[in-house]
């Protein structure tokens, strides 16, 4: 009996000594704050961008920066609002967070370089979000209006742990409604917004036949995979870049015709619209009905037809002459099939 | 009179006889009966000899013995009647020929030193043997409380620092329970944790020095210890016992209780025990484990016994990790990156789970009095688990990321402005915080565009089924031959895969892989693609391996009063195979990763022998020789096996060699030993799995790859020596030192796998390695040390142990000669090779030979008390044994590893060029002051 009561004891003990928090964890419920700022401290990115617009022209040159003091005053803090459009989840975009003014019909917009990755889990898709000015540097940073910590004359990323001293997070997620905008309007004031393009395509090369491109896994991609996207309402074109660093690189681009949710932004250097997805979600192609230049496929001639189109010996050519070593003219002839004409055959001379 | 006294004076009078031996040859008989003061009850199993002669005799379950012989020594003679945990009797006997002598009763007092002693060694050894990777090669879980002062020290004071005897890794000795053997097929290594807080039902343990001749087994050369865990072989009675500390676990809990042999001829040993913490001496790191054991025997008649086992010992522990010496200045010795708050409670990221119950049942069968036939069989089946967070493809959220120190934004030669403030920065953040954030990772998996969790955890497992079959046989050919021998099967079904233990808030997981390119070769499982993985499934590799070893093992022995000899032979046949049950993206062609592999066969055998020349009782001469071969274990013979079926390539035995030579010297005052050892390896193989940024095999150099290095050779030699003297009765001065030197001394071969390897884009295959391209290199490994503990260890240590049943033991402690790991890597070709194959313009031997220096560690001191009190209450003894472990708070280093990231002679110079290199060597910190105290009571 002695030994049972013992036990017993043991086993009380036990059980209110050793308990050891192991694999059961509430899951955290994050709850953000809406910030309280005052529309007085507040600055659009319009004005931030004529701010340094002006810096540059009277420095007269277009690489300069400004920088916002700090000072140990909070009252005269100035702060830019803005919601994000850029999402790294999938890697395409890198220590860099986008901003634009607006939810809908957004007017401008702002890159914050960040030392941390991924940005996503911290500043979704949409989120509204207030970015302090004192401490950080504006600039342009591969042609689009960025705000970072100054080096020298140029931008750097502000550092992880720095993040909380200039970002702040409202606990608004507005949904984002991309702006509709076609290729021949791209203008500088219109990168870093999130813009809606309609009827649109890559170009045939590059996804039809049989070497159709992946988004960026291509060996010449060194960087980021450069591909061309083309307007079919007006013939314009323009670059559509992903990074090499995007878990959709490996992808085969669509080969229909569509709508794309992207965000207008330079290449690297500057000097060339690119857009750039956050992921392949918001690429809409799939009307396969191109717009390709006509290109009718009739088959191969069978017969050769009487009917002459064209012939020339190139004589006024020499180089070129010398150079095939000519046995005749070029004609290009009438073709037929089962009797029926199809436009051209080339003769060539042998 | 006290027993000193009493000792003292049995020996003059037993010197004083010892040389009397009478010619007459007729039958005698010397019987008794021997039993246990407090309990009145018969003890089996006390030796009984008859000094200065070959004559002994075990007790049986009844207590009782009988010498019947025509040749005992006439006269008078001692008879010393011994057992492990009872004070020893010399009994003076006068024998004369043709008479009977009768000892009954013989009283037997259990020795509370002896008691204590053993609850000293196994607490400690139990403190540190399951620890992180570090330690899981520890030796001391093999060594006992013995006489041997050497092992003793090495057991209880050196093997908190990765102190290896001999340099000898575990998995050079076996572990063996009730005669079967435990470890593991996968990395040879014995797994603590299955045994984990069952201290006090394997007390009765059987440990073979080295190569020395074992009843149950070949061995190994770093010793054998078969823990007797049968339930008939436990003292009658119970014990209850708690025990505080601050290495791993916080408390420990334990009750057990033995019905010793009962008139119906059963026997049951129950054991239930806890142990548990929140955080051991290392931040963050959990412990929680459970213990059962139950042992049942029912004894049929005086032949036939049957015993049946069940040991179960489920626990979970927070692992931490080896960290550079930027953090360790940072933030501490006892730092872990491993943990974090959720919702407000630390949880850490790896946790460790073993639960891998045995089942066993055992026949032990008399064929006479001379001879005993033990048949085993046991079943092992459960998992093997360790979690990590698996970050997605997202930059690690860990606390000592490289890219969050200091070290990294000050990396290049001139760092600006910025650069300082960033560093500065995260060096304010990296103080102020350091540890995994939760929250925001749940927060991060909560905003995924598709509501798939980028973060998880991830659980790698294996889960092993075995079962073992043997038979041992033990024989006392005569007085003075014996005779063992066994036979052994044991198959393997281990599942490897790894399971999805928690979306942490995410909705599912798509099973790519997130360093390809998102494309077909990215699956896991072509047969699958694109999969969305749930909590609790597989993903990501999913293989199984099958292993079957039949074994056999034959042992002659003999002993003569001036002479032991032995001489031992084993044989066997193991055969691997892999069976994949993924189609890897990456080894999509038909059986590379798909179904099952080759078999790969290896024939091993091992030949030992020995002899110890008495050169008077005092003095002893031993020898020991062996050859043997091994096979390669599990986790060296497949090259990718979570990818593919490639075995790796020149795949061999490995070949060992042993010769060990010691004086022992034995008086009633002192104990010494001296020990020269030299053991030599041949064509081991051993495979490492980093990221590297020097895969000159891959396009871009940055790679996963599994290093594989095969035909390693080594050599150990060194010399051991232990001395203990008897100043006082109640007072004992020891020493022992250890001198080694563990060298690589050959150049073996290295080559890459993984699925960054593959050279033509424009076919489907994937080489899966750098054989191709590269070839196999040789790794100039010559001359270097074998990382793992100090070569070199030196102790003094002094013991009192007062009449009244106390005692106390300090002892100093110096370790030095310790080397860290060093890369392969950095030693081959590769390390000066420029991209185009050529070497870098640059290159300078006289750098490289700086760059390439091994580390040795810095030396220590480290100082340990032990001491601890016993009482008797009526029928219970009451005790506590506690330990203080490094009372001088000596921060050191207990290993270290070189880091193969930055593996060529460009990025090395560049490395340490830096103040704090960014990709320095990691190291293992040892403890701070630690203590440990149990109580118990027994009954």
């Amino acid at each position: 009996m002695k030994t049972i009561n013992i036990y017993t004891l043991l086993v009380t003990i036990l059980v209110l000594i050793s308990c050891v928090q192991d694999d059961e964890f509430e899951v955290p419920v994050v709850e953000i704050k809406p910030q309280n700022i005052a529309a007085s401290s507040l600055l659009t990115i319009d004005a931030l961008r004529t701010l340094l617009n002006t810096e540059i022209a009277n420095n007269g040159n277009i690489e300069t920066v400004l920088s916002f003091e700090a000072d140990n005053d909070t009252t005269n803090d100035k702060y830019i609002l803005g919601y994000v459009i850029s999402d790294d989840s999938s890697g395409n975009f890198f220590e860099e967070l986008i901003l634009q003014d607006a939810p809908e019909d957004p007017s401008r917009g702002i890159k914050i370089l960040i030392d941390a990755n991924p940005l996503y889990v911290t500043y979704q898709f949409g989120r509204k979000v207030y970015v302090k000015l004192e401490g950080l540097t504006v600039g342009y940073d591969s042609g689009v209006l960025s705000l970072g910590i100054r080096d020298g004359n140029r931008l750097e990323k502000i550092a992880e742990s720095a993040q909380r001293d200039f970002l702040f997070r409202d606990d608004v997620v507005e949904e984002i409604n991309p702006l509709p905008i076609s290729i021949s309007e791209f203008t500088p004031e219109a990168t870093n917004l999130y813009i809606h393009l309609e009827d649109v395509q890559f170009n045939r090369y590059q996804v039809l036949g049989e070497a159709r491109l992946t988004f960026a896994g291509e060996e010449m991609d060194e960087f980021d995979g450069e591909r061309i996207l083309e307007s079919c309402a007006e013939g314009t074109s323009t670059v559509f870049s992903t990074s090499t660093f995007a878990d959709f690189k490996g992808m085969l681009l669509p080969d229909g015709r569509g709508t794309i949710d992207a965000i207008l932004t330079y290449n690297f250097f500057g000097d060339e619209f690119n857009i750039i997805v956050n992921n392949p979600t918001t690429i809409h192609l799939d009307n396969m009905e191109r717009c390709d230049p006509n290109v009718i496929d009739c088959g191969l001639a069978a017969t050769t037809g009487s009917t002459v189109l064209f012939s020339d010996f190139f004589e006024t050519q020499m180089e070129v002459i010398q150079l095939m070593a000519m046995a005749g003219p070029i004609i290009l002839k009438q073709g037929l099939n089962n009797g029926k004409p199809i436009p051209i055959r080339v003769q060539m001379p042998l | 009179m006290d027993q000193g006294k009493i000792k003292k004076l049995l020996c003059i009078i037993s010197l004083l006889v010892s040389g009397a031996i009478t010619l007459f040859a007729q039958n005698t008989i010397v019987k008794g009966r021997i039993i246990d003061t407090n309990s009145s009850e018969a003890i089996p199993n006390v030796e009984v000899a008859i000094k200065g002669s070959d004559f002994s005799a075990l007790t049986n379950s009844e207590g009782l013995f009988a010498m019947v012989s025509e040749d005992l020594p006439q006269g008078e003679q001692v008879l010393l009647v011994s057992k492990n945990g009872y004070i020893s009797q010399r009994i003076l006997i006068s024998i004369t020929a043709g008479n009977t002598i009768n000892l009954d009763p013989i009283l037997l007092t259990i020795d509370l030193t002896e008691v204590e002693a053993q609850i000293g060694i196994i607490s400690l050894t139990d403190n540190e043997l399951d620890q992180d990777q570090g330690t899981s090669f520890n030796i001391s879980g093999l060594l006992q409380a013995s006489n041997d002062v050497f092992l003793n020290a090495a057991a209880y004071d050196f093997s908190a620092t990765f102190f290896r005897p001999r340099g000898l890794d575990n998995a050079n000795g076996k572990v063996l329970i009730n005669g079967i053997e435990m470890n593991k097929k996968f990395n040879g290594r014995p797994q603590w944790g299955n045994w984990g807080g069952l201290n006090d039902a394997q007390r009765n343990r059987e440990f073979s020095v080295g190569i020395k001749p074992d009843d149950y087994t070949f061995g190994g050369v770093a010793g054998t210890t078969n823990i007797i865990m049968r339930a008939s072989q436990y003292r009658q009675g119970g014990r209850i016992s708690y025990a505080t500390s601050n290495r791993t676990y916080q408390g420990r809990v334990m009750g057990s209780y033995n019905s010793g042999l009962t008139l119906g001829g059963w026997a049951y040993s129950v054991l239930l025990s806890r142990r548990f913490g929140n955080e051991g001496y290392q931040e963050g790191t959990l412990y929680d484990a459970n213990s059962l054991f139950v042992s049942v025997e029912k004894k049929i008649n005086m032949k036939h016994s049957f015993n049946l086992s069940v040991i179960y010992t489920p626990n979970r522990r927070g692992r931490s990790t080896a960290i550079t010496q930027e953090v360790k200045d940072l933030k501490g010795r006892r730092y872990n990156p491993n943990w974090g708050y959720q919702t407000g409670d630390i949880r850490n990221s790896r946790i460790r789970e073993i639960d891998e119950p045995i089942v066993m049942l055992n026949h032990y069968w008399n064929l006479s009095d001379r001879a005993i036939l033990n048949t085993n069989i046991s079943y092992q089946f459960g998992k093997i688990g360790n979690t990590r967070l698996d970050t997605g493809g997202n930059r690690n959220p860990a606390g000592n990321y490289y890219q969050r120190l200091p070290s990294y934004f000050l990396g290049n030669e001139n760092p600006s402005s910025v650069a300082y403030q960033h560093a500065y920065l995260a060096e304010q953040e990296f103080l102020r915080d350091g540890q995994l954030n939760w929250d925001e990772i749940y927060w991060g998996n909560s905003n995924t565009a598709d509501g798939l969790s980028k973060y998880t955890i991830q659980e790698d497992r294996i889960d092993d089924t075995q079962l073992t079959l043997n038979t041992i046989f033990t024989s006392r050919f005569t007085e003075h031959i014996s005779v063992n021998g066994n036979l052994n099967y044991r198959s393997l079904k281990s599942e490897n895969f790894s399971e999805l233990a928690d979306l942490l808030g995410g909705s599912g997981y798509l099973d790519i892989d997130n360093f390809g390119d998102g494309g077909l070769e990215s699956n896991s499982d072509l047969q699958n693609l694109n999969r969305i993985v749930q909590k609790g499934e597989r993903y990501r590799y999913n293989y199984e391996i099958y292993a079957n070893t039949l074994s056999a093992f034959a042992q002659v022995r003999f002993q003569y009063s001036k002479f032991d000899l032995y001489a031992a032979f084993s044989g066997s046949q193991t055969n691997y195979q892999r069976n994949g049950l993924y189609n890897n993206g990456y080894f999509g062609e038909v059986g590379r990763s798909f179904g099952k592999s080759e078999q790969i066969n290896f024939t091993n055998f091992g030949l030992k022998g020995g002899a110890t020349y008495k050169v008077t009782g005092r003095h002893l001469i031993d020898f020991n020789a062996a050859y043997l071969t091994k096979a390669p274990n599990i986790r060296n013979s497949f090259a990718n096996a979570r990818q593919n079926n490639d075995v790796v390539f020149g795949l061999t035995d490995e070949k060992l060699q042993n010769l060990d030579l010691s004086y022992i010297y034995r008086s009633p005052l002192v104990k010494a030993r001296l020990t020269g050892y030299f053991i030599n390896f041949q064509d081991q193989s051993d495979i490492g799995f980093f990221f590297t940024q020097n895969a000159l095999g891959n396009e871009d150099s940055n790679a996963f790859v599994q290093e594989i290095v095969t035909g390693i050779d080594k050599r150990n030699a060194g010399v051991e020596f232990g001395i203990e003297a008897q100043v006082l009765p109640t007072f004992k001065l020891k020493a022992a030192a250890a001198v080694g030197q563990n060298l690589y001394t050959n150049n073996p071969k290295l080559y890459l796998s993984g699925d960054d390897f593959d050279n033509d884009n424009n076919d489907e295959f994937v080489e899966g390695n750098d054989l191709s391209t590269l070839g196999v290199r040789e790794v100039a490994l010559k001359n270097y040390h074998v990382s793992g503990g100090p070569e070199q260890a030196y102790q003094i240590g002094i013991e009192y142990r007062d009449p009244e049943f106390w005692w106390i033991g300090l002892t100093t402690n110096y370790f030095s000669n310790a080397y860290v790991d060093i890369s392969n890597l950095r030693r081959t070709p590769d390390f000066y090779t420029d991209f185009d194959g050529q070497p870098f313009n640059e290159y300078n031997e006289e750098t490289a030979r700086e760059l390439l220096q091994q580390e040795k560690l810095q030396d220590y001191f480290l100082v340990n008390i032990v001491g601890g009190k016993s009482w008797r209450v009526k029928k219970y003894f009451v005790g506590f044994f506690a330990t203080i472990n490094n009372v001088l708070d000596q921060e050191y280093k207990t290993g270290g590893f070189e880091d193969s990231r930055r593996a060529s002679y460009r990025q090395q110079v560049e490395e340490q060029a830096r103040d704090t290199p960014i990709f320095g060597n990691r190291y293992f910190f040892g403890n701070g002051t630690t203590y440990y105290v149990n109580v118990y009571v027994r009954f």
